[in-house]
């Protein structure tokens, strides 16, 4: 059958794992940077005063619109794809975790403060647990997007990954490979972000058990 | 008030004492609304002393102001003759709406004070922490979570984590609102019996005047525009005290005094 000769290819698997380590990059990239830029906005208000209104100018241009500026200055085009996937992330989770930063407690603060709490300490043990949530919020949301972002990349920008191979299916009018491309995205999309669910759930042991 | 220096010794003013304190705040539309003019009160050491007012008249701000959340515009607090300057472990509230932090278990909610001062190993303020926790009956639930425990035992571990402070003052800030009955009464007669037992000195805001007369051995009625004490109510009712006493004649006799002159200050 078509679909077995075609998937024990190696060229099949391969695109899976191309996708996967842009994916990976991109999403680990923004947070990397997304989460201490978020929170710097979130407790610093000089430093948000000046670069927020950089932020904001800058969050509303699609993602797909950074591929030509990204192709002309990131030496390669593996590195281009990597960063448009980062920029698709990288806004959502650092809104994230600055609303995160404004919606917590005054009370869980102030308790802390007034039992004595130095600020390291405010910070480590009643700011960031605080965050938490947030965080996984834009972390479930940063790697959907990165997804749709990484297989755009790949049909206008790449010779290779899920969303190459997808548009290979229809240039060579193979309907077939068309559409084993698709489910395949949606497989590894899903798989995705049950690997993101586990670990958010790993992040807030508090909230595991039932009410 | 009498003209003590603060530094006159045995002369020291104990106690918290609240000096033609001020406070306003910026309204959305600009202006500034005052919040108290010129308020002084003074609260004895040892006394368990209920503040009453109806909601919106400044009970929460005078709370803050006390626990040192937020500052004067003019005037003073005192603890001890000590200005108040900011949040100190000497004044713990207990918020209106739970303050525990959901990330911690109970234990690690209850420690935190002395183990981010640095008083004490961990082991050992557990053992202390878990004393008194079975004292509050929460032994059990000393390692679950508070979104797992029911509102009444959230606000019991909320008072075990202030206590093991030894604070100077507890101010709790209507910390019984919202519970069924049952529960309220409960939690009554159980800061109660430890008040009774510590004569930890207490500042215990409440809209309830029920609440107020079982509790109290001073209540202070709050009213009026800017908001000013209107009344004080001395309540000698005989301690130790449990639920018989509110259907007691003297209870019944405090009670109607006391809506008589809420009534008269509320006219004011």
């Amino acid at each position: 059958m078509f679909i077995n000769e075609y998937v024990d290819d190696g060229h099949y698997w391969l695109s899976w794992l191309t996708s996967f380590q842009r994916v990976l990059y991109g999403f680990l990239f923004a947070q990397l940077l997304g989460i201490p830029l978020g929170l710097f906005f979130g407790t610093n208000d000089r430093f948000r005063e000046l670069f927020f209104p950089v932020f904001e100018l800058l969050r509303p241009i699609p993602p797909l619109a950074w591929v030509p500026m990204s192709i002309l200055f990131w030496p390669t085009n593996e590195s281009s794809i990597v960063f448009i996937t980062f920029i698709g992330a990288f806004f959502i989770i650092v809104i994230n975790v600055f609303e995160g930063v404004r919606s917590i407690k005054r009370e869980h603060l102030w308790l802390a403060l007034s039992l004595g709490a130095s600020r390291p300490a405010v910070f480590l043990r009643i700011m960031l647990p605080s965050v938490i949530p947030s965080i996984a919020v834009g972390m479930t949301l940063g790697i959907a997007i990165t997804w749709d972002v990484v297989i755009a990349a790949e049909m206008i920008a790449s010779d290779s990954g899920l969303g190459r191979l997808t548009w290979e299916g229809y240039v060579s009018s193979t309907p077939e490979v068309l559409v084993i491309g698709m489910i395949s995205i949606g497989l590894a999309g899903y798989l995705s972000t049950k690997v993101v669910n586990v670990i958010e759930r790993k992040m807030m042991p508090w909230r595991r058990i039932g009410r | 008030m009498t003209e003590n220096t603060p530094e006159s010794g045995p002369k020291r003013n104990l106690g918290i004492h609240i000096d033609r304190v001020s406070k306003g705040f910026a309204t959305p539309d600009g202006t500034r609304t005052s919040v108290f003019e010129n308020l002084s009160i003074s609260f004895e050491p040892n006394q368990l002393h209920v503040v009453m007012g109806t909601s919106g008249c400044g009970k929460s701000t005078l709370g803050y102001l006390l626990a040192g959340f937020t500052t004067p515009d003019s005037g003073s607090v005192t603890l001890d003759s000590e200005p108040v300057k900011g949040p100190s472990p000497e004044r713990l509230l207990v918020f209106q709406e739970t303050a525990l932090w959901p990330w911690m278990t109970v234990l690690e909610n209850v420690i935190f004070g002395p183990k981010v001062r640095g008083e004490a190993a961990t082991k050992t303020l557990k053992t202390t922490a878990n004393e008194l926790l079975a004292k509050f009956g929460l032994a059990e639930f000393s390692n679950r979570y508070p979104d797992q425990l029911s509102g009444g035992m959230k606000r019991r571990a909320e008072i075990a984590q202030a206590l093991i402070n030894r604070p100077k003052v507890m101010i709790l800030d209507e910390p019984f609102r919202g519970l069924d009955v049952m529960t309220r009464e409960i939690l009554q007669e159980y800061y109660l019996a430890l008040f009774e037992e510590t004569r930890q000195t207490t500042v215990f805001i409440t809209s309830e005047l029920e609440e107020a007369l079982f509790l109290a051995d001073k209540i202070y009625i709050m009213g009026g525009q800017p908001t000013q004490i209107v009344d004080i109510i001395n309540v000698d009712l005989p301690r130790p005290r449990n639920f018989d006493v509110t259907i007691s004649k003297e209870y019944l006799a405090y009670k109607e005094k006391a809506i008589h002159r809420l009534f008269q200050s509320e006219e004011k």
